[in-house]
């Protein structure tokens, strides 16, 4: 039962690291903590929904939910984080929150009016079983984990080693100075609010994909799940994050198994507390990030 | 007459809360899971009401000291947590709570706790707004609000300047709670029931709303924003989802366009309507 449960818990991480990388990359080159980025799955799922049931082919749904995905969040971009940030200081960060928390709630309830506020069988599933050595190891999760784990090794190798990442990761370090040395730091903003929320849509196919069943109201789940796994890793940082959701889905996976599914949740922000108290600055060490 | 009477009632009793929530959100503690404080409160006087026997008044009394002491709790143990992390805590607080909530036989588990004796005057919502409006305004316009103001600005820069950053976060948060007790034990005593799911992030956010559209200047954004979100939807019927929608909608246009809220809107007017009075 524990073992089965671990195993469960591995791969649900895969999801939830795909949340969290997209929190960190958000947070470490705008210093927005973007609460609508989980919603962007849930639109995406959505559209996927809607393609599918226009008569498109899976591979066009994917191809079309995404590419709504990044369009919607670019509108949010430019319509809602930019103007938000334009105060310095405390509220540069404060009010991009609200303001994205309450593009989360429109996004929510739009799909809600458009496609009625209950889960919605999602048109490309999945749900058959490997056995191995008496283990279930659930194929759709098995393959969103294999998904997750190439996208992050990608988006690793994107951050560290191109061209794009470096001037990311030089506006991450000091806007101005970025400026200074020729970079257009606007357009690295876009074009990493386009990766973060293509990631996102990725994350909500995927969910939609394992457990077959999408609600408008899904994203405040994976929301949590994200930014605790972020926060957990040490703000900012990819492997970080992608090991952060390791961490919340094995946390996840004892607690179901030893104390029941009721207090899941509990288990997750115990965690979160404890890790804020004795390690402020994530599980690893802050030479290893940046 | 009877309708708008329970309404305004309601808004009284939910702008206890926002009250206290605007404290916290002064202080630099953007709490997102207000809402388990106002359980708190409101758990506490049902199982005192329900358990011990105790009379209303008395065990509201209990629930408000029970809040403030949680609350002070809390926020001693986030005390290193600052605006956006302090949120996320709060927030995970809030959903860990309805599942721990649903676990404690003692407070009804899952089904909540009903049969809550209902006390049906309006007086004690009403006169309970007035205290706390009285209270957080006394309290912000002394020095001590100023601190908390400047802790709310930056925490660093107030330390030097002498304030006790940690021990004025401590108990700002622990007065919010307070007020956030008082109004969830009103609330139980006024309904009868509480449920695991009136502590979770549903209510807390909604809380949330109401202070960030009614303007966090002074206190009477919080009760303004509060009261407004409560007549506003049985004056233009709308489904729930539009609804939640247009909260979406007005939360973000506070965060974008006026970060005043409604409260600077009205001031604004207010100046615009004075102002030839004052050429003439």
């Amino acid at each position: 039962m524990l073992m089965q449960q671990l195993v469960n818990g591995i791969l649900v991480s895969g999801i939830y690291a795909l949340f969290a990388v997209g929190f960190a990359i958000v947070f470490g080159i705008m210093g927005v903590l973007n609460m609508a980025h989980a919603d962007f799955a849930m639109v995406a799922a959505f559209a996927m929904v809607w393609s599918i049931s226009a008569g498109l082919s899976p591979i066009a749904g994917v191809a079309v939910s995404i590419l709504v995905t990044v369009v919607v969040a670019l509108l949010v971009e430019r319509i809602v984080i930019r103007p938000a940030r334009r105060f310095g200081g405390d509220a540069g960060v404060e009010l991009p929150l609200i303001a994205t928390l309450g593009c989360g709630l429109m996004l929510q309830n739009v799909v809600a009016l458009l496609f009625g506020n209950k889960a919605m069988v999602f048109p490309a599933s999945l749900r058959a079983y490997w056995r191995v050595g008496g283990l279930l190891v659930s194929q759709s999760l098995l393959i969103s984990f294999g998904v997750a784990l190439v996208l992050i090794a990608a988006l690793e190798l994107l951050v560290r080693r191109s061209d794009f990442g470096r001037q990311m990761r030089a506006v991450a370090q000091n806007r101005t100075a970025a400026e200074i040395m020729g970079i257009n730091a606007t357009a690295i903003v876009v074009l990493s609010m386009a990766l973060t929320s293509a990631l996102a849509g990725v994350a909500g196919l995927l969910v939609g994909f394992s457990y077959g069943l999408v609600s408008p109201f899904l994203g405040l789940t994976y929301s949590i799940k994200g930014l605790i796994a972020m926060i957990i890793g040490g703000v900012g940082s990819v492997t970080g994050a992608a090991l952060g959701a390791l961490v919340i889905g094995l946390t996840e996976a004892i607690t179901v198994a030893v104390w029941g599914s009721q207090l899941r949740d509990l288990s997750v922000f115990l965690v979160l507390l404890a890790v804020l108290l004795l390690r402020p600055s994530g599980l690893l060490p802050s030479a290893a990030r940046g | 007459m009877e309708f708008w009477a329970t309404v305004l009632v309601s808004a009284c009793i939910a702008a206890i809360a926002s009250i206290g929530l605007f404290l916290q959100i002064r202080s630099g503690q953007l709490n997102a899971g207000m809402a388990v404080f106002v359980g708190v409160g409101a758990y506490g006087a049902g199982v005192l009401a329900l358990e011990a026997g105790l009379p209303p008044w008395l065990d509201v009394g209990c629930a408000v000291l029970l809040g403030a002491a949680v609350g002070a709790v809390f926020s001693a143990i986030t005390l290193r947590l600052h605006h956006w992390f302090f949120a996320i805590a709060t927030l995970t607080l809030s959903i860990a709570a309805v599942s721990a909530v649903g676990r404690l036989d003692i407070i009804g588990g899952p089904l909540g706790l009903s049969g809550i004796p209902v006390v049906n005057s309006p007086w004690p919502p009403v006169l309970g707004l007035i205290a706390c409006f009285a209270a957080a305004l006394l309290f912000d316009l002394s020095r001590f609000g100023l601190a908390v103001r400047a802790v709310g600005d930056d925490e660093t820069l107030a330390g030097m300047f002498g304030v006790r950053v940690r021990r004025l976060r401590i108990a700002v948060f622990a007065l919010g709670a307070g007020m956030a007790a008082l109004s969830g034990a009103l609330s139980a005593h006024r309904f009868g029931v509480y449920q695991p799911s009136d502590v979770g992030v549903q209510a807390s956010l909604l809380l949330l709303v109401y202070v960030i559209i009614g303007g966090r200047d002074n206190v009477v954004g919080p009760v303004l924003g509060t009261f407004f979100l409560f007549v506003f939807p049985d004056l233009v019927p709308m489904p729930p989802e539009a609804q939640q929608f247009v909260f979406g909608a007005m939360m973000t246009l506070a965060a974008v366009v006026f970060p005043g809220g409604l409260a600077r809107i009205v001031t604004w007017i207010g100046g615009m309507a004075r102002r030839p009075k004052l050429e003439g």
